[in-house]
């Protein structure tokens, strides 16, 4: 039998540990959803392709890159009545331990205009947000440009 | 001016999509292995252990869905059982506290290799398959540790 391991017996009993971090490549499940009432999604945004878009940006955002432990994303269009303009906000959660973050939130009129008194964007610094949005003019385009941003920064 | 938004007032009907997609990140996992001198078998080649443990690590959790535990631990310490080595496997999650640690792998093994047999019971081996498996394997080496961790992990863990 092969002979293992002779013990150093001359009282040498220093503690080794070796530590070391490696990268694994696992697969992780995550959600996106695209929550909205007709009412307040932008007619002229093709409700389908945006929201084949925001899972393609999602998803090319998230392969290969450093894992960040969020796992639910959510875009939530909503109107808001008293100014009529459309809020708009990106979600981020995890499981349990992980806190939920909006990304950015904001509102925009019927001609995408932002409207800068309703802006938040404890996801992406503020210069971030309108180096993006440039104009102030809000598209599909821009849209997934902000939340690209913002999932750059997870 | 392009005209982004032209509300359809009359409908209030609530939509919502929802996809389940899978991504394939890239995750950091420590990996310890703890040991004193007087209880690692002198015999072993320790580089190449900590190699073959970080494949074994990698192969059993690269391209499965994720599990939470980041952080791995292999203890060799000196056992009760006089002239035994106690080998202990610890993994644990850092960043998902609702994930409980866990030893999956404790056994005991004497300095010719042999495996103490009383420590292999149910209780430190939470596997029937590793259980199985260790009683079978009289000889234990560097590298059949690694294969056991791994096939813990690609096998058992979920």
């Amino acid at each position: 039998m092969k002979n293992l391991r002779r013990f150093v017996t001359e009282g040498v009993v220093n503690s080794n540990k070796q530590s070391k971090t490696m990268e694994i490549h696992p697969i992780v499940t995550i959600e996106t959803n695209i929550k909205y009432h007709q009412a307040d999604m932008p007619s002229s945004w093709n409700a389908k392709r945006f929201e084949q878009r925001f899972i393609e940006t999602v998803k090319n955002n998230l392969d290969g890159r450093y894992y960040s432990s969020y796992k639910y994303f959510d875009v939530v269009f909503q109107l808001n009545p008293r100014s009529g303009k459309t809020r708009v906000r990106f979600i981020m959660d995890g499981n349990k331990g992980v806190d939920e973050i909006t990304a950015f939130d904001f509102e925009f009129d019927n001609l995408g205009i932002i409207d800068d008194d309703t802006v938040v964007t404890p996801g992406m610094s503020k210069r971030e947000f309108y180096d993006t949005t440039e104009e102030s003019k809000l598209t599909e385009e821009i849209l997934l440009m902000l939340i690209d941003n913002a999932l750059n920064n997870i | 001016m392009k005209n982004i938004t032209s509300f359809i007032a009359e409908s209030t009907t609530r939509a919502y999509s929802q996809e389940i997609i899978k991504v394939y990140p890239e995750v950091k996992v420590n990996v310890v292995i703890n040991y004193f001198s007087a209880d690692m078998p002198k015999a072993w080649n320790k580089r190449a252990f900590e190699n073959r443990l970080h494949e074994a690590i990698g192969a059993g959790l690269s391209d499965r869905e994720y599990t939470h535990y980041n952080f791995f631990d292999v203890t060799f310490k000196q056992s009760n059982t006089a002239g035994a080595t106690d080998l202990v496997f610890t993994m644990k999650s850092t960043n998902a506290p609702s994930i409980k640690e866990l030893q999956p792998i404790t056994f005991s093994f004497f300095t010719n290799g042999m495996i103490a047999v009383e420590s292999i019971n149910k209780t430190n081996i939470t596997s029937p398959k590793i259980y199985n498996w260790l009683q079978g394997v009289d000889d234990i080496s560097e590298d059949l540790i690694a294969d056991i961790i791994e096939l813990y992990l690609k096998d058992v863990l979920h």
